[in-house]
């Protein structure tokens, strides 16, 4: 069940509405508060990268953002307009912050851009694995 | 809640407390605030995080290029942070390691 799409312009003042917006529908799909903190982190992360790397690239394309609780995952893909080779930078970090964080992560191709996505398990699951 | 940094003179080191988040957005305005106060000579530098709600790796970076410009300059950069959201971020990239934490200004300041 797609619980929120967001589209934003790659600009950093929109970084903080992706933000919200995730750590609403997380809350909303019944994740833990200590689990939130680390979703908003996770996801502000991958936000702010891909608004740089467009920003970089010269792209105006929107970040689209689509936030679903399917398969016992809360998941969050982040799509971009630029290539996953595309110079990053110092873009690293914040995957790797990510990556930390979340219990799934990973980086594929997307048409011209690419996606990334995030997962952690729902509550039973969680409590399962800690 | 948008950044705010208060600055003030404690002996020879200067304190930069801030406030609010820092992240993609807000970091350049703690980038400016250390970046003052190393320009006008004020090389130790303590800059108080107790009051941030929320930082990113962006934070982290402002950071990192403070803690280098005070070393560069014969001075040091000690960090506030209280609390454990925010800690966790120094735990992930190992930068408490290369970034004193301290749990009050007070601390910092002593060393």
């Amino acid at each position: 069940m797609a619980t929120a799409t967001l589209t934003i312009p790659p600009q950093a003042e929109q970084v903080r509405t992706a933000r919200l917006v995730t750590t609403a529908a997380a809350r909303r799909c019944g994740v833990s508060e200590d689990r939130i903190d680390e979703i908003r982190l996770a996801v502000g992360e991958v936000i702010a990268r891909s608004v740089l790397r467009q920003q970089r690239a010269g792209l105006p394309d929107p970040v689209v953002l689509d936030i679903t609780d399917d398969d016992d995952r809360f998941t969050v893909r982040v799509q971009e307009a630029t290539a996953p080779d595309f110079d990053d930078e110092d873009g690293g970090l914040a995957l790797s912050v990510a990556e930390a964080l979340a219990f799934e992560c990973d980086v594929q191709a997307a048409g011209s851009g690419c996606m990334i996505r995030l997962a952690w398990p729902l509550a039973e699951e969680l409590l399962e694995a800690e | 809640m948008e950044l705010q940094v208060a600055t003030r003179h404690e002996g020879d080191a200067t304190v930069l407390a801030a406030s609010g988040e820092v992240d993609v957005y807000s970091a350049p305005d703690l980038d400016q605030a250390i970046g003052e106060a190393l320009a006008t000579g004020h090389r130790h530098l303590v800059i108080d995080l107790s009051a941030v709600t929320f930082l990113d790796s962006t934070g982290l970076g402002v950071l990192v290029k403070g803690l280098k410009g005070a070393r560069d300059a014969g001075g040091w950069l000690r960090l506030v942070v209280i609390s454990e959201r925010i800690r966790k971020i120094f735990d992930i990239t190992g930068l408490d390691a290369s970034m004193p934490l301290f749990d009050t200004a007070d601390a910092a300041l002593a060393g």
